[in-house]
């Protein structure tokens, strides 16, 4: 008589490796017999760090989703007015909201959010009425909201958002609809709370919790447009959480229950049910709300809220098959000896990587593999501080002087991979120059001559050419991308001191002329950079010069603004030439002090991961 | 074996902690950049990664209470003439409490 495994076979496939994942396998569970471990692709829950608000803030405006977020407003320990837009990576500056204030009504995304009425314990009434939309870049004030409350709940869109509770100054049960112009009077709520969290949309939207005046509640209401109706309980009163969803997929996070609480909740429109995500930080008060339309169940963002004091504390939820592994620096080989101010950091690639002249006065080379250095040919005339790009087999460096101060060259050289050869040279003597492109059309920008100059030259391969002149002039400023393609960003802006603070302007060329992009959040120059007009990488540098006050910091371009990104291990500037690219860039030598340290930065990457699974 | 390691780290945002850590060791902060980990390798090995210096559960406690106390005192020391208790309160938010570490 044939058994249970000659019908129906194994219950599990038995493997010898793990196979290939992808989405599809999600929920299968196999056995491999190599590692002898049962193991599956199944949806895990965490709460992962996140880059921290560059202005701690509480009871502060959200919108938005995790890659395109939004905070505005709050207060620290008055009211502020700062906006700050987060893209997963990191935090950048926004345009103020007109009236600083808090525990704002807020909802839509990072470039159409509304802010409305709110607390302002300065200045005039504390209980406001403005209406402010924000459009990725300002806010605007437009028509009142009818409720002159603060500490409520908001959720929608722009153009269909819901304005529902808050305290009046008692808690109040009024809902008010938005159309993107004009407020109506709703229905109204089935209790009159404060303090909840909101989420979903106009035709479909959830409250959360509260806080009735006299108790923290556990109600968990629902909007469909037109009434609000209770749903259901969450298993222990909550006030001032954040959440993140729809109305039938939404998480609920933080809080207050009594005292403020790291735990997360699932809502699936019916039930609430315990999540295993804890967020590392227990916090209340986080933006009123992190609901949005586009956010979800499976991605949200906490940021800010209040532990003893306000926090800038920034966690990432997500609820994903994939292993995410954050972009970080890590260390390389150490370059042979400490360099600083030479054709080092980033000329080439992570791994093919080029390094060559500097302080101490040298026209030493040596070649990265991206695990060591090995010497190379020697420049023709040592120096330092010249515009560098190219690859590693194809680098040019046009520019330098011998020591700080010393007169300009107007030396290029080109690189083939195995020696130096001069070429043509540039028109004019220039020293701390930027450089962008390859040996057959390139730009060389700012730098100084006898003076601090913004000018460019274009080179084709053959000769120099004058290009388009930078709006503000500068030295040591950072360069990368194409010749009809270039960035150049920070840099010292004055020829001598007293200096004043590192250049945070950034100019983008077309191959004629420059045009204004987005401000590095941190000034800085004399910086590591990668990557391209759209996805540039500037890391380190110096921030102030004489003295000295180096920086571990890095931040990330795409084009139009700039964010934090993940920070070196060892603060340092005193890198000139581009290479690389914005998630495998690399940094080598610098000051202060001299060393020869390199390290390497790896982006973030996302990969399905099986989990091993046990009994215990 | 204690259930928890304590320890102060600097928080340098994204990767600090990561999603895996989450799920492969216990983990929470607190004010002073205090932080209790899980006691097992990785926890271990996560704290020393990140440059952070163990302590011991009452010198993590004597930080954080300092850092509460502080909080109290600051929150104690701002008033407006006129304000009433529940005024403070919406304007600065609730007194600092306590905090055990577990």
């Amino acid at each position: 008589m044939a058994d249970y495994t000659e019908i129906k076979g194994n219950r599990i496939q038995y493997l010898d490796s793990d196979p290939t994942l992808t989405s599809a396998n999600e929920g299968q569970v196999w056995y491999n017999t190599a590692t002898g471990t049962l193991k599956g692709l199944v949806q895990l829950q965490a709460w992962s760090s996140g880059a921290p608000l560059s202005s701690p803030r509480h009871d502060a405006g959200g919108a938005g989703i995790q890659t395109a977020g939004l905070m505005f407003g709050g207060r620290n320990p008055g009211p502020l007015s700062a906006t700050e837009e987060y893209n997963g990576s990191g935090w950048s500056t926004g345009g103020n909201i007109n009236l600083a204030r808090q525990q704002i009504f807020s909802f839509g995304s990072q470039t159409a959010a509304v802010g409305a009425s709110g607390y302002r314990d300065s200045g005039g009434p504390g209980f406001r009425q403005e209406t402010e939309e924000y459009d990725g870049t300002s806010w605007t004030e437009v028509n009142n909201c009818p409720i002159a409350s603060f500490a409520g709940a908001g959720f929608g869109v722009l153009t269909a958002g819901v304005a529902c509770g808050g305290r009046v100054p008692s808690p109040t049960n009024s809902t008010a609809e938005y159309d993107g112009t004009t407020w109506t009077a709703a229905n109204n709520m089935t209790a009159s709370l404060q303090q909840l969290a909101g989420v979903g949309t106009q035709t479909a939207g959830a409250t959360f919790g509260g806080h009735n005046g006299t108790a923290i509640v556990d109600t968990v209401q629902e909007y469909d447009g037109t009434s609000w109706s209770d749903v259901t309980n969450l298993p222990a009163a909550r006030s001032l959480a954040g959440t993140s969803g729809i109305q039938t997929a939404a998480i609920i996070f933080g809080g207050n229950s009594p005292s403020v609480v790291n735990t997360t909740l699932d809502y699936d429109g019916t039930t609430v049910s315990s999540n295993p995500a804890t967020m590392a930080t227990a916090r209340n008060s986080l933006s009123y709300p992190s609901g949005a339309p586009a956010s979800t169940n499976t991605a949200a963002f906490a940021a800010g809220g209040y532990t003893t004091a306000s926090t800038g504390v920034t966690e990432e939820y997500n609820s994903s098959i994939n292993v995410i592994t954050a972009g970080a620096w890590s260390a390389g080989g150490n370059l042979p000896g400490a360099k600083r101010d030479g054709g080092v950091g980033s000329v080439g690639t992570q791994d093919a990587g080029l390094a060559f002249g500097g302080e101490p006065l040298t026209g030493d080379t040596f070649e990265y593999n991206g695990t060591s250095w090995s010497p190379g040919g020697s420049m023709n005339t040592a120096g330092r501080s010249g515009g560098s790009f190219g690859p590693q087999t194809a680098a040019g460096t046009a520019g330098r002087n011998a020591s700080v101060g010393s007169t300009p060259s107007t030396n290029y050289e080109e690189y083939n991979g195995t020696s130096w050869s001069e070429q043509n040279d540039l028109p004019t003597g220039k020293r701390d120059l930027a450089g962008a492109g390859t040996q057959t059309a390139a730009v060389v920008m700012g730098g100084a001559t006898t003076v601090l100059v913004g000018t460019a030259e274009d080179w084709n391969g053959t000769s120099w050419t004058a290009g388009g002149s930078l709006s503000t002039d500068r030295r040591n400023n950072s360069g990368g991308g194409t010749q009809t393609a270039a960035i150049t960003s920070g840099g010292v802006l004055s020829y001598g001191g007293p200096y004043p603070p590192g250049s945070n302007a950034t100019e983008e060329y077309n191959g004629t002329s420059w045009t204004t992009g987005g401000n590095l959040n941190t000034g800085r120059g004399i910086s590591g950079s990668s990557g391209t007009q759209t996805a540039f990488m500037q890391s380190g540098g110096d921030t102030t010069f004489i003295p000295s006050v180096v920086v571990t910091s890095a931040e990330h371009y795409d084009g139009t603004v700039w964010v934090t990104a993940p920070s070196m291990g060892t603060a340092r500037a005193g890198f000139k030439g581009t290479g690389g690219t914005q998630t495998a860039g690399y940094v080598a030598g610098g000051y202060a002090p001299d060393t020869a340290a390199t390290e390497e930065f790896t982006g973030e990457t996302s990969a399905a991961t099986a989990s091993t699974l046990t009994t215990s | 074996m204690a259930l928890f390691i304590y320890g102060t780290a600097t928080n340098t945002g994204k990767g600090f902690f990561t999603a895996e850590d989450r799920r492969a060791f216990f983990l929470r902060g607190y004010p002073a950049n205090v932080w209790v980990i899980g006691n097992n390798e990785k926890g271990a090995l996560w704290l020393a990664e990140k440059n952070g210096v163990e302590k011991t559960k009452s010198e993590a406690q004597t930080l954080v209470t300092a850092e509460v106390d502080a909080a109290k005192a600051a929150w104690d020391a701002n008033n407006v003439e006129g304000e009433t208790a529940e005024q403070k309160v919406q304007r600065l938010g609730p007194k600092p409490t306590d905090i055990t570490l577990p």
